[in-house]
């Protein structure tokens, strides 16, 4: 009896999980159809769930060059803060977790504090020093202020990775008399690959998905894809098949890259985060 | 040999090894200083002056007369009022729904597995492509989510066009955007308990909501206090669906601090106003974060 009751209890929580993650992904099927119906399908009423699917609001954005120049920027941007927060993030983050020193905690302790700061309390000055070197609308200026956000999470995380590490693997190489950059790059870099791979992947997504330095700090030259998308909103009424499409279009890289490695993502974050 | 050697004189290498770890911490941390520090002080130097950047010439210092008008401001309470709203129901809404739908992904059945990587898709969704997602879906006249509702027999409802509306709409909103991010968190610490301790558990004859709160809760708390730090932290500086859906409006109805102080900034030029407005936002999150941190490394002594 007992048994029963406790299997036809799991099989109604069975049940309630999967409603549970189709109702969050419905959002998700609705802006992929939406971006397949055209404008007058779109907001039928009643919706239409059955229709022909329409491609034409994709290859219009396809044949866009404005919209191709934000990806194209995005691309840039996100590949560009990425490889500096992960170059310099690893370094940092590796001398950090082998540093116990007062001084080496009281650094580390400072680069969480930078990912705390708000971006408003940052960006005024920000962009005043940046008019002032007519550094503004250039990739340099959008790049290293994404590093403000990006950076400290890199270095954070690696610093997890690195404890998590083995101290005795370097001690031995140490003493051999292999120097710190040497057990650095020779012993332990290959054992934290998968972790660099979860902070590179993170890194490109926190920049790809970035809003507001961009909204500040980019101009016609820098345009990225988040800001092209918010400006289909205001221009003369909203095209919702083709905002749709040119959304599914952003958020696409993302999503298929982190659907291959969602698992070493996982458990890099949880390994990273926790003992940092 | 050569172990010898480098024994004869380990003061000299200790010295040598330590340089070397700063000069692989000084790129990141120079850099930092030089984005986050400079500003940040710059920052809080504007916000000491009456400064409008229209008007540069009627700028005078101000000492700290721009935090006492933020005091005097209507405006700056109502932002108060609608932050603390705003980040106390996303952040508890996301902790008990994380909380329970990691409860339920963490058990063991068929497609589990599949489930868990679908629920995670939201997290990586860029946020102004979630704000647009949802206006579309609660516009009033012809938006789905009016529709369905329509077919329970409720009436039609103005989500983002009235005041009381728009608030529980951009809080549901960031609920699904991060709920699954939560989820992960706690999903990873109730993976990673030994199934000794729920063996124990059931030795001593607990129910199932026993087993709960005195086995699973107290031993994922690093990660529930994790995962509240960072869920604090991002809303409130949570900005790209709040201006993707409502712009802080309907009226005021959804001007959170972080967006009145870039109101004031970028809409009004007063950066010197602005500027206090968002030192007053750092000193609190610097607060809660210091108070979470702790928190975290004690909970992890235990």
């Amino acid at each position: 009896m007992y048994k029963i009751k406790m299997k036809i209890i799991n099989g109604c929580l069975n049940i309630l999980t999967g409603m549970i993650v189709l109702a969050s992904l419905f959002p998700l099927y609705w802006l992929i159809s939406t971006s397949m119906k055209s404008k007058a399908e779109a907001f039928a009423m009643p919706p239409k769930w059955l229709f022909t699917p329409d491609f034409s609001n994709y290859s219009g954005l396809l044949g866009n060059p404005s919209f191709l120049e934000s990806l194209k920027n995005s691309l840039v941007i996100s590949a560009s803060a990425t490889i500096f927060a992960v170059v310099l993030g690893v370094m940092a983050g590796y001398a950090l977790a082998r540093n116990n020193s007062r001084s080496g905690n009281a650094m580390g302790i400072g680069i969480i504090l930078a990912r705390m700061i708000p971006p408003m309390g940052i960006i005024i000055p920000f962009y005043m020093i940046f008019n002032y070197l007519s550094l503004t609308d250039r990739y340099v200026s959008v790049i290293l202020i994404y590093l403000t956000t990006v950076l400290p999470f890199v270095t954070w995380l690696m610093m997890g990775f690195f404890q998590g590490v083995p101290a005795e693997i370097e001690e031995a190489a140490l003493i051999d008399g292999c120097n710190r950059i040497g057990t650095f790059l020779r012993i332990c870099l290959p054992v934290v690959k998968p972790g660099i791979a979860t902070c590179a992947m993170f890194a490109f997504m926190m920049s790809w998905n970035e809003y507001f330095y961009a909204v500040i700090m980019t101009g016609n030259a820098t345009k990225t894809a988040p800001i092209y998308i918010q400006s289909f909103v205001s221009s003369s009424g909203t095209n919702w098949g083709a905002l749709c499409a040119a959304s599914v279009l952003v958020v696409l890289p993302i999503l298929v890259f982190t659907i291959f490695c969602q698992r070493s993502l996982v458990r890099g974050l949880m390994g990273g985060a926790v003992k940092g | 040999m050569r172990k010898l050697h480098q024994n004869k004189r380990p003061e000299n290498f200790k010295k040598k090894d330590r340089r070397s770890l700063y000069l692989l911490t000084m790129p990141s941390f120079l850099v930092l200083i030089a984005l986050t520090a400079v500003p940040l002080i710059f920052s809080f130097g504007i916000a000491l002056f009456e400064y409008n950047i229209t008007k540069p010439q009627d700028a005078a210092f101000a000492g700290l007369g721009n935090f006492v008008r933020a005091v005097e401001d209507e405006y700056f309470r109502s932002a108060i009022k609608v932050t603390v709203i705003q980040v106390v129901s996303t952040v508890t809404g996301q902790m008990v729904l994380g909380m329970l739908i990691a409860l339920l992904l963490s058990r063991e059945f068929r497609g589990v597995k599949l489930m868990r990587s679908l629920y995670i898709i939201p997290m990586m969704i860029t946020p102004v492509v979630s704000g647009i997602m949802w206006r579309m879906m609660f516009n009033a006249d012809l938006g789905i989510i009016n529709y369905l509702l329509g077919k329970l027999g409720v009436p039609a409802i103005n989500w983002l066009g009235s005041p009381k509306t728009a608030l529980v709409t951009i809080i549901a909103t960031d609920i699904w955007l991060s709920t699954p991010f939560v989820t992960m968190i706690l999903l990873a610490g109730i993976q990673g308990i030994s199934q000794d301790y729920y063996d124990a558990a059931v030795v001593d004859g607990v129910n199932t909501l026993q087993k709960f709160f005195y086995v699973t809760l107290p031993l994922v708390r690093p990660m529930v206090l994790l995962a509240l730090l960072f869920r604090i932290m991002d809303a409130i500086r949570r900005y790209d669906s709040i201006m993707a859906m409502t712009a802080g409006g309907p009226g005021v109805s959804t001007q959170t601090l972080n967006i009145y102080a870039y109101y004031q900034g970028f809409s009004y030029f007063n950066i010197g106003y602005s500027s206090a407005l968002s030192m007053i936002l750092l000193i609190c999150i610097l607060a809660i974060s210091l108070l979470l941190l702790k928190m975290i490394r004690n909970a992890q002594q235990d």
